[in-house]
């Protein structure tokens, strides 16, 4: 069948709505009252306002986005006369999500050349923004860095908790990065230039952690020689981390939810009462609400210091960050061992994404000063990684000891990984000799997050 | 106690996250206490603000989840997208109209149900 060209009038209203209304762009036109006067479906959907709820109204309270209030794109075209091309803004819409968004507007003339209004197209570059962050992105929040999604919502929890004073409660296992986290929010309060004073509630015995925290007076006890001031005076205007506070005993208990409630304390054999304006994080990896429930933890207390709860992920929910931890480190140790090592060998890498990173972070760091220490070259063979990482039950000098689960996973990543060395990365070499078939050695290779060359 | 409400062109500013005024009353006599620049940049900022000034009720355009969430982290109750002239919204405030459709930003009324701000 033919196709007849030139047929259809390109300037007639019927066909400018269709094409408004087949385009993926948002595009909505006002009158020179500022009231939408055409609404596409592409701006529907971008908004979440329907074509009949924003016809009539301001364009500002239908588009919302940070340019309406100060910087009106419209209002700069209509008064200027000049077209503005992809200007990037962000926009709310009905659910209250930020949408990154770049707009065109340009003046509407009718046909004899008056202005009759204004047309504004936008785009949603919300997939183009979450692209690349994936691609070049990461995230940083004082020392913690992290390109993985699970980490997201802390970061940004964080950046909210930063600018208030409440309390807040870290949760994650040892060596998830509480402390830093602590420092973190610290370091980007109002508090920034104060003391940051941090204290682990499980490393001192009942008296001694009294009198860490509150101080004590000459002669309160056999030793008190002198005045001595506690960690909550040195943290005067500050922030005070108490980390492992599930390990604190009930009378210490109490005394921290004075400070909590009245924010006053008294320092051991003293009748001043002190006050405190630090404001307190606290970190645990146990589950608070589990030591409430068999009454070693306070009700009261929990809920005092249980305001804001940030949970960091263990190391193995966010593999994804192992290259740009390890990255961080090796530049880190660079500079401390003044050595020059360059990154890790590939089969290296490939253990490290096999193995489940019990001691977190942490262990990810205290393996690669190890390996510094042994790697004489530039790149960090399989040969500096400790023996658990190999596969081998054994641990030295007080690592971590794997479960057979790490253990079998580690030992099965080197074997896949070298069986794919020998055969030149050729899958269905490797497969035949590892004597599995070709689809199991796929699932084995993404199951044990192997990365091989392309 | 006091009520906040962002101002733009004597309406309801469209979006707190960006908002340059706001308008500071006094819900006991109805009185304006103040017309105030909030802080620039971060909006964080602008609701520890409103914080440091006591006000305990924010009525404000749309505004973005993350603030939202902040907003009650700091004790700050919320009316948010809300359009309208200011003296009529803060009339339908006074008179516990404000949750009316006609006070509501296009496209966000079943958004401030789903917030719990409308009854």
């Amino acid at each position: 069948m033919g196709v007849l060209c030139g047929s259809m009038s390109t300037d007639s209203p019927a066909t400018t709505e269709a094409i408004l209304q087949s385009i993926s762009d948002g595009v909505f036109t006002v009158d020179e009252a500022w009231c939408i006067t055409s609404f596409n479906r592409a701006a529907e959907k971008i908004t979440g306002v329907t074509r009949e709820e924003a016809m009539g109204k301001p364009c500002s309270e239908v588009f919302r986005s940070s340019m309406c209030e100060g910087a009106c794109a419209l209002r700069k075209t209509l008064e200027t006369g000049q077209p503005m091309i992809a200007h990037p803004c962000f926009l709310v819409n009905a659910d209250g999500e930020r949408i990154p968004a770049s707009i065109s507007t340009s003046v509407l003339k009718d046909k004899n050349g008056k202005v009759i209004g204004g047309v504004e197209t936008f785009r949603d570059l919300s997939e183009l923004e979450t692209l690349r962050k994936q691609i070049s992105g990461q995230y940083t929040l004082g020392d913690l860095v992290s390109q993985s999604r699970a980490m997201q919502p802390v970061f940004e929890m964080t950046t909210s908790v930063a600018h208030s004073d409440i309390t807040a409660l870290i949760h994650g296992d040892t060596g998830t990065g509480k402390e830093l986290l602590a420092r973190a929010i610290h370091g980007m309060s109002s508090r920034a230039g104060k003391p940051f004073v941090a204290i682990n509630c499980a490393a001192l015995p009942d008296t001694l952690l009294e009198s860490e925290l509150f101080g004590y007076k000459k002669g309160a006890f056999t030793g008190a020689i002198k005045d001595r001031e506690g960690r909550f005076a040195q943290a005067k205007g500050g922030t005070i981390f108490l980390d492992e506070i599930g390990e604190i005993s009930p009378s210490v208990q109490v005394r921290l939810l004075r400070v909590l409630q009245e924010r006053t304390y008294e320092p051991l054999g003293s009748n001043e009462t002190h006050r405190s304006d630090a404001r307190i994080i606290a970190a645990t990896h146990r589950n608070l609400s589990a030591l409430v429930a068999s009454g070693e933890f306070r009700e009261d207390l929990y809920y005092r210091v249980n305001v804001i709860r940030i949970d960091l992920p263990p190391l193995r929910e966010r593999k994804e960050d192992l290259p740009l931890l390890v990255n961080h480190f090796i530049e880190r140790f660079n500079r401390l061992h003044n050595k020059s090592i360059e990154g890790l060998s590939f089969g290296a890498n490939s253990l490290l994404m096999g193995y489940d990173w019990p001691g977190n972070v942490r262990e990810l760091e205290n393996m690669i000063e190890r390996a510094f220490v042994l790697c004489n070259g530039s790149t960090i063979e399989i040969r500096h990684l400790p023996q658990e990482l190999q596969g081998s039950a054994s641990a030295e000098n007080g690592s971590i000891v794997p479960d057979i689960g790490t253990a079998r996973r580690s030992a099965e990543a080197q074997a896949i990984f070298k069986t794919l060395e020998k055969n030149n990365f050729n899958r269905f070499a490797a497969a035949r000799e590892l004597g599995i078939h070709k689809t199991t050695l796929y699932r084995k290779i993404k199951a044990l997050g192997l990365r091989l060359p392309s | 106690m006091k009520v906040a409400i962002t101002e733009w062109q004597g309406r309801v500013a469209p979006v707190f996250d960006v908002a340059g005024t706001v308008l500071i009353l006094e819900s006991k006599t109805g009185q304006a206490l103040e017309t105030a620049p909030l802080p620039l940049g971060d909006p964080h900022s602008k609701l520890v603000y409103l914080t440091e000034r006591g006000v305990h009720i924010l009525i404000c355009g749309a505004i973005t989840r993350l603030m939202l969430d902040y907003a009650e982290t700091l004790g700050i109750r919320i009316s948010p997208f809300v359009s309208g002239e200011i003296d009529e919204v803060w009339t339908a405030w006074r008179n516990g109209t404000l949750d009316e459709a006609c006070y509501s930003m296009p496209g966000c009324r079943r958004c401030r149900r789903r917030k719990g701000q409308c009854k």
